[in-house]
């Protein structure tokens, strides 16, 4: 998830992924963070550097989904008692069909809440994709990982990136962003 | 091609011989099992002693086969997550045997527990279904089918990972050389076995499903035989799928930590098998609630006396054991699951997978004691607890039986599927570390 603060620190390019991985692991040990990592193939491996915590997303989930209980219920509910809808000769209201509702707006809600929370944490569509540290190569051949420092750190933050092996590295800042 | 890499050290992890603490508990177990069997038929008229060895046996036959399923399921579905778990799931097999045994012990006992035996010839309009004989092939076969086309997905299984350079060599008794048998061209073998996988994964799912809801109307139904349900067959298979993804999460956590398979069943393995889990809880507790919704709507006495006798009539111990039941199969799962911390928790998650595995047990104790303990009304929870013991008891001699089998079998073959080229892609490279 890309955070809106102005470009900082710096990006190493790599080769090959054994040294991306290498750097990865290099950064989490020195406690650096790892703004973003490119890759130009799925990198299952590298998700965990840059998994930010623990995601809001799921509250919000939580709370669509019990609105949905709540709602379904409360319709089936209302409906059957404003217009006395009997079926089958059954109480008017009956927890064992209306159940069905309540699980159905359960998933509804949940799910559609999950989708604008997934849209507005990740401000998506985002019009600054993709963003200042991106290269062309990084879809092509080329893999970047992309630290986040003061400028102060910055010198300990490359021989870090050089040290895993990286074939370039630059100051965010200085780079001037490529077309994607 | 597999990695040579990867084949060697699969290899060293493989056990040259059955543990020795699993030796002693599947023992414990066996032995367990006997007392439950003599409880059972010692207690009162021996009734409990056949509810116990149905409910056992009507559990043992389903995981015997479902683990075969589950790899059968990931071989269609190409998921790459559950590759290492493969082999561990398809071992369950080895409760195949156990479950025939009791399934054999059933059928020649069976006059002495079928309620439909020496009762009116057209019981429920069923005179020619419900007739011994036909009952009993009927059983067999379904059984032998399932467990046929377990065998024959396994075979071809596992004769991939003997067409791999170097596995034959470490088996040179007789498993390895039947399953590495007439093998000339190791790659011409391998992908004749992939060819055949396919087509069996499919006869399989298929297969399962109805042998399985045969065996569900005729084990089980049939104990009441004017209670009718087309849904029940489904919810007895789906059933088995749910305990046997959640004993999957047993052994998982458990071979492990027993056979240092940190880099294949990682944690993030477990989890994802966990969120699994979590969808089964919603498909078993959907076919569940389909049943009882359309007895409910239907509300015809033929139907509803079931529902009322385990779930309803205070007088009765049932209603108690249901809601347990319940509780187990979806409540406690539902919201446990739910939270990330238990999916990656060894403990937390054998825990809830355990009770996922007992639930699932005392569903199929509720649905078979009532018509044959015959407890009426004003009949205490300790009545129905007696039978409940021996037949728990009962499970965990079959269990303990198959587990020693078990553990026989993954002396016998790699201990992950080396053969399947998904598993050589997804660990073929070693680690990397800085």
């Amino acid at each position: 998830m890309m955070r809106r603060t102005p470009p900082r620190g710096v990006l190493g390019v790599f080769e090959h992924t054994d040294q991306l991985l290498a750097a990865l692991r290099a950064t989490q040990k020195a406690r650096m963070t790892v703004r973003d990592v490119y890759s130009p193939v799925p990198l299952e491996q590298a998700r965990d550097f840059v998994t930010p915590g623990r995601s809001p997303v799921r509250f919000v989930t939580f709370v669509g989904a019990v609105t949905g209980l709540v709602s379904g219920l409360a319709l089936a509910f209302m409906t059957s008692d404003v217009w006395h809808l009997v079926v089958g000769g059954k109480p008017v209201n009956s927890i064992v069909p209306f159940l069905v509702v309540g699980f159905e707006l359960t998933i509804l809600f949940g799910a559609l809440a999950t989708l604008v929370a997934l849209l507005v944490l990740a401000r998506l569509p985002s019009v600054a994709f993709p963003g200042p540290a991106y290269r062309e190569q990084f879809s092509l051949d080329r893999f970047g990982v992309w630290i986040d420092c003061a400028a102060g750190d910055e010198r300990a933050a490359s021989d870090l990136l050089r040290q895993a092996g990286a074939s370039d590295v630059q100051r965010v800042a200085d780079a001037a962003p490529e077309a994607a | 091609m597999t990695a040579r890499p990867l084949v060697d050290e699969v290899l060293a992890l493989t056990p040259q011989a059955t543990p020795r603490r699993l030796k002693l508990v599947a023992g414990a177990l066996i032995a367990l099992g006997g007392v439950g069997v003599g409880a059972g038929f010692g207690w009162r008229d021996g009734a409990a002693g056949w509810v116990a060895l149905l409910t056992a046996t009507s559990l043992v036959i389903g995981l015997g086969v479902v683990g075969t399923l589950l790899s059968a399921i990931f071989e269609l579905t190409h998921a790459r997550w559950g590759r290492a778990y493969r082999r561990l799931a398809e071992a369950s097999i080895a409760l195949a045997p156990i479950g025939l045994l009791g399934l054999l012990v059933l059928l020649v006992g069976g006059s002495a527990y079928l309620p439909w035996v020496h009762e009116h010839p057209d019981v429920g309009g069923k005179a020619i279904w419900l007739t011994r004989g036909f009952w009993d092939a009927r059983v067999l076969i379904a059984l032998l089918v399932a467990d046929g086309l377990a065998l024959a997905f396994l075979y071809h299984a596992l004769r991939r990972d003997f067409c791999v350079e170097g596995v034959a060599k470490r088996w040179p008794g007789w498993p390895g050389r039947w399953l590495g048998r007439n093998i000339v061209d190791r790659e011409v073998e391998r992908a004749r076995c992939e060819a055949r996988l396919q087509p069996l994964a499919v006869a399989l799912c298929l297969g399962f499903g109805v042998c399985f809801s045969l065996l569900g109307f005729d084990l089980i139904m049939a104990l009441d035989p004017e209670w009718i349900s087309t849904l029940f067959g489904a919810w007895y298979f789906i059933g088995h799928l749910f305990a046997g993804l959640a004993a999957l999460g047993i052994i998982g956590v458990v071979s492990r930590r027993a056979f240092k398979l940190e880099r294949f069943l990682s944690v993030e393995r477990q989890a994802d098998l966990a969120t699994l889990l979590f969808a089964f809880c919603l498909l078993n507790t959907d076919f569940f609630w389909s049943q009882l919704l359309t007895i409910w709507y239907g509300n015809l006495p033929d139907e509803t006396h079931y529902v009322i006798e385990r779930g309803i009539d205070a007088r009765l111990p049932w209603p108690t054991l249901s809601w347990i039941a319940i509780a187990g199969f979806f409540a406690i799962p539902f919201v446990a699951l739910l939270f990330r911390r238990v999916k990656r928790s060894d403990l937390l998650l054998t825990l809830l997978a355990s009770i996922v595995v007992a639930s699932i047990f005392l569903v199929r104790f509720i649905e078979i004691a009532p018509p044959l303990l015959h407890l009426g009304a004003g009949a205490t929870l300790t009545e129905a607890l007696v039978p409940l013991l021996a037949a728990a008891l009962t499970l965990a001699g079959m269990l303990g039986a198959g587990a020693w089998l078990y553990g026989a079998l993954l002396t016998a073959v790699p201990l992950l599927p080396v053969g399947d080229p998904i598993f050589a892609a997804e660990f073929g490279r070693p680690e990397v570390t800085p």
